[in-house]
């Protein structure tokens, strides 16, 4: 668990885990990036873009799309990771799961929440779920959706909360999301 | 009819000649060992997707090998073959192991090319007290590293800036970048101004 007074703005890095949805196109790939606390990439790996053939298509069926996501590109993803972040940070909670059992750090998913802001920055809400929470990280803008995957005790929270607040100081948490999806459709386009 | 006669004629001749002659012997199949061959060759094709990797170890190689490329692209700096098809006649690969389906890269220059991205949040700034009066935000950009950012780019299609930041030591302080319009100057053609606004600041309080 990560110690909130262990971690200074300019010790720490933050992995940012894409695993693309089944596309019209039927190419399925991913990236991990590390980013530092400015948003600057220090680590970026991606998985060569996989196009089922129809014959795997039949033979997986619906499995298809979880064995690729969460166990082949998950797998090889997390490996590839060579800088430790302090959180990996997912753009897809179904990923929290699989991905941390195969890492020792915290792993999460945040997106942005289209409800009301609140109060003042650093302020959390835990949704009903008991599993995600409603947090203002920032004092000018939406306030974002943290899940856990699993019910965390409260010093957890915080800890977890206050490395996101110290980035979202200097970055736009989710921005790097943006960023990989245009690198994957570089490469995506060169294959 | 004469032909037919001197034919029949000689038949019969040649058979008394040889019948004496030849022996006839009978023999058993049993005792004879029947050796079942099979003609039949292992062929092995392996279609190899350009995802698979594959470590092949103490291959026996004896006889045939065939690889056929099917299809191969050419990148800067890459040469990929997309499919192929290995055959091998005779070959008992001893050890063969499948890394996986996917192959993993690193591309960090990929991925420093693109900017950051700053979306609008006028809507979400609660305090406007930075200006003067006559002078309105009508959009806010944060955070942006003001000593690092190489350069900066309004994308007025989707309402984004762009940041290029450098990767050179120095200060990290965070801005806000407010795009303000001042009122009552639009003769002189300098309505619209960029002002830069310290996080630091609008946390203690000041402006």
């Amino acid at each position: 668990m990560p110690k909130a007074s262990a971690v200074s703005k300019k010790d720490f890095f933050i992995g940012y885990l894409y695993i693309s949805p089944f596309s019209n196109e039927g190419i399925y790939t991913g990236a991990v990036m590390i980013t530092d606390f400015r948003g600057i990439p220090v680590d970026f790996n991606y998985v060569e873009p996989i196009k089922p053939t129809r014959l795997e298509r039949v033979l997986y069926g619906n499995a298809l799309e979880a064995y690729l996501r969460e166990e082949l590109i998950l797998q090889n993803l997390v490996k590839s990771v060579t800088k430790k972040p302090e959180v990996l940070i997912c753009q897809d909670s179904s990923l929290v799961v699989p991905a941390r059992s195969l890492v020792k750090y915290p792993v999460i998913a945040i997106e942005q929440y289209s409800g009301l802001p609140l109060e003042t920055a650093g302020t959390y809400e835990r949704l009903p779920d008991g599993e995600c929470f409603i947090y203002q990280v920032e004092e000018v803008g939406p306030p974002i959706k943290v899940c856990f995957g699993f019910s965390p005790q409260q010093a957890e929270v915080e800890a977890l909360l206050h490395i996101l607040k110290e980035a979202a100081g200097y970055m736009d948490l989710l921005e790097p999301f943006r960023r990989i999806v245009k690198a994957l459709d570089v490469i995506i386009e060169e294959c | 009819m004469k032909n037919q006669t001197l034919h029949d004629s000689f038949i019969e001749r040649l058979a008394r000649v040889l019948l004496g002659k030849i022996k006839v012997r009978s023999f058993s199949l049993v005792d004879i060992p029947i050796k079942f061959r099979n003609v039949h060759r292992i062929v092995m094709v392996k279609f190899l997707t350009p995802d698979f990797d594959v470590v092949c170890k103490s291959w026996g190689l004896s006889d045939w090998v065939f690889l056929r490329v099917h299809d191969v692209s050419l990148c800067l700096n890459k040469f990929k073959l997309k499919r192929l098809t290995l055959r091998c006649i005779n070959v008992k690969p001893k050890k063969a192991k499948l890394r996986g389906l996917v192959s993993v890269n690193s591309n960090i220059s990929l991925c420093n090319a693109f900017p950051q991205e700053r979306v609008n949040k006028i809507a979400y700034t609660r305090r406007t007290d930075f200006f003067e009066k006559g002078t309105i935000p009508i959009a806010v950009f944060c955070p942006i590293i003001k000593n690092k950012a190489l350069k900066l780019i309004l994308n007025k299609k989707e309402g984004v800036i762009l940041v290029w930041y450098s990767r050179a030591r120095g200060s990290d302080e965070p801005y806000y970048l407010f795009l303000c319009r001042k009122l009552g100057q639009q003769a002189s053609g300098e309505s619209i101004v960029w002002t830069w606004v310290s996080m630091a600041c609008e946390r203690g309080g000041g402006g």
